[in-house]
């Protein structure tokens, strides 16, 4: 019955946006991935940039090209999945409460004899459904090519890193969501959630190179995502709880204040 | 033993503030099972807010209030079960069609019968099948008539209902407030004007600044009501037969035409009308939002043009 309720309704009202970020997170996957086997060829040539700029490749995650793992994990996992996914579920998450709240659609759905708890919430579910459906696109878009560009990944690690893709945006799309919910105003939901993840990306990337800023990662996703390299590792338990603690906890927090205040003012 | 019936909604010395701003300073406020009450206005003096005070949207400063015999901010979801609500805005974004959007809305009720959305569609001529995003203000506002109305509810609270229908639909949703009323079932409407409301309203109250600054009967209202009235005989009449009669002022005859005022009914007027032979009879509506304003200006001192300046204050 929930698809009639609020979470399928809200999943049903964006379902063009979802198609789209599902086709363009499939394209760009495609697109990086099938570069493969051109890199692996360049190997030589990519060895020896690496090893003139260690710094630099390092902090971009460049560190070891010369396997599948670490091409994928530097490009399509390290970086482009990752940004876009966080910015489609930026782009639901700001919707989902503050986006419709300043829009009036909130009004109607508010005047009902629904509690507030019962509509953030499942459109909080409907936020967790959509990145992993933004997870599961690349997933299957790498396991549909890997025989193809000869990756040989196992399907359980490729699973791993696009979960990880999956909560960093997840992360972040509970960020715009809380901020929403708290403020009612979607450019601090989307202001707020954007700085959260510029700082989190370059926290988790400087901090490779600062020792100071070392604590840094801690603060960032990307951190708890993609250090354990779950290409080469599988899911790595305790990184990924906290993952998934940290939308719970917004969405906890998000709640409790939206339920105490004013709307639509 | 029946003691007299609880008002539907009851607030008294409601206030509201948004920062420094104050939107509702004290408004006192009572509406009668079954009744009608035209909710006036002008834009900005805190009809909203009321209404969404009403419908826990909104939350209040001080004050209490009572809306089907419960408190809002404790019973909120379960009074809004029996309550039917007609927004100010309605953005409808969506592209699916109105059928499902009215599904939604009815499935957030616990179901709504579908023959019941039919048939308010169909009296307000509004195609179900087409996307809510891409229809005219009157077709959304028809949308909105049909959700709040569709699960028959004890109170309707409908912000500005008429804005954006023609005036057939007018006519209409018009009816169908006079059915909710033989129904004994309550409704609670806002609007900038008395004329909107003035023909249906049994009770109409104006808020101005965040307060009520005047409450009144619409049958008292009636009752006072002048109308201009022209007649047109078919052989000079003298205006002293007509003068004298109940009701009737200012008669003046002008060969076969008298023209005179009428307060209240006309009855005496036609009756001795009767004993000629009548060509034409004019009467123009009374201004009952004339007489409105008249009679609490008087009472008051302050007319409803010059009050927007204290409303900042």
């Amino acid at each position: 019955m929930l698809l009639h309720d609020v979470f399928g309704r809200f999943l049903m009202d964006s379902r063009r946006g979802i198609i789209g970020w599902m086709i363009g997170v499939a394209a760009v996957t495609a697109l990086y991935s099938s570069f493969w086997p051109s890199m692996r060829e360049t190997d030589e040539a990519m060895r020896a940039f690496v090893e003139q700029m260690p710094q630099l490749a390092e902090s971009m995650g460049w560190s070891d090209l010369s396997t599948a793992e670490g091409y994928l994990g530097s490009t399509v996992f390290g970086l482009l999945t990752p940004i876009l996914v966080t910015i489609a579920a930026i782009a639901v998450g700001t919707r989902a409460v503050a986006g419709e709240e300043e829009e009036g659609g909130l009004e109607l759905v508010l005047a009902h004899p629904v509690s507030r708890y019962r509509v953030v919430l499942q459109r909080f579910a409907a936020l967790a459904v959509f990145v992993a459906l933004l997870g599961a696109t690349v997933w299957v878009v790498l396991v549909a090519l890997g025989p193809a560009l000869d990756l040989d990944i196992p399907a359980a690690r490729l699973a791993a890193a696009a979960l990880a893709t999956a909560l960093i945006g997840f992360s972040y799309g509970a960020v715009a969501l809380a901020v929403g919910a708290i403020t009612g105003r979607r450019s601090y939901a989307i202001g707020g959630a954007a700085v959260l993840a510029v700082v989190g990306y370059l926290g988790n990337t400087f901090a490779l190179q600062q020792e100071e800023l070392e604590w840094l990662r801690f603060l960032s996703p990307f951190y708890y995502a993609l250090d354990p390299e779950p290409l080469v590792n599988g899911v790595d338990a305790g990184y990924t709880a906290v993952l998934v603690a940290i939308p719970l906890f917004l969405a906890a927090l998000g709640t409790a204040v939206f339920a105490r205040r004013d709307v639509l003012v | 033993m029946t003691a007299p019936p609880l008002p539907v909604i009851s607030c008294r010395r409601l206030t509201k503030s948004y920062g420094r701003h104050r939107a509702l300073s004290g408004v006192d406020l009572s509406v009668a099972e079954g009744d009608v009450f035209g909710f006036l206005g002008p834009n900005g003096a805190g009809k909203t807010t009321t209404i969404r005070v009403l419908l826990d949207l909104i939350r209040r400063d001080a004050g209490e209030v009572a809306v089907l015999g419960g408190d809002p901010r404790r019973d909120g979801v379960r009074l809004r079960r029996d309550i039917g609500y007609l927004p100010g805005e309605l953005p409808m974004t969506s592209r699916r069609p109105a059928r499902e959007l009215l599904a939604f809305l009815g499935h957030l009720r616990g179901g709504v019968d579908r023959r019941a959305i039919d048939a308010l569609a169909e009296r307000f001529d509004l195609d179900l099948n087409r996307p809510v995003r891409g229809l005219s203000k009157g077709n959304k506002q028809k949308v909105g008539l049909v959700q709040a109305f569709m699960h028959r509810p004890r109170l309707l609270i409908l912000d500005e209902p008429t804005s954006g229908l023609d005036p057939l639909l007018q006519q209409e949703f018009l009816n169908l407030v006079r059915e909710v009323r033989e129904d004994g079932r309550t409704v609670f409407m806002s609007s900038h004007v008395l004329s909107e409301v003035q023909d249906v309203a049994d009770q109409a109250a104006v808020i101005r600044a965040g307060r009520i600054v005047a409450l009144e009967d619409m049958d008292d209202l009636r009752e006072r009501a002048l109308r201009r009235v022209t007649l047109t005989f078919a052989a000079p009449v003298d205006a002293e037969d007509f003068a004298r009669l109940d009701h009737v002022r200012d008669a003046s005859a002008d060969g076969s035409t008298l023209t005179c005022t009428v307060e209240g009914s006309p009855d005496a007027l036609v009756k001795a009308a009767a004993a000629h032979t009548v060509l034409g009879l004019t009467s123009e509506e009374p201004d009952l939002e004339e007489l409105f304003f008249t009679h609490y200006n008087n009472g008051r001192g302050t007319g409803p043009q010059e009050e927007g300046s204290d409303a900042a204050a």
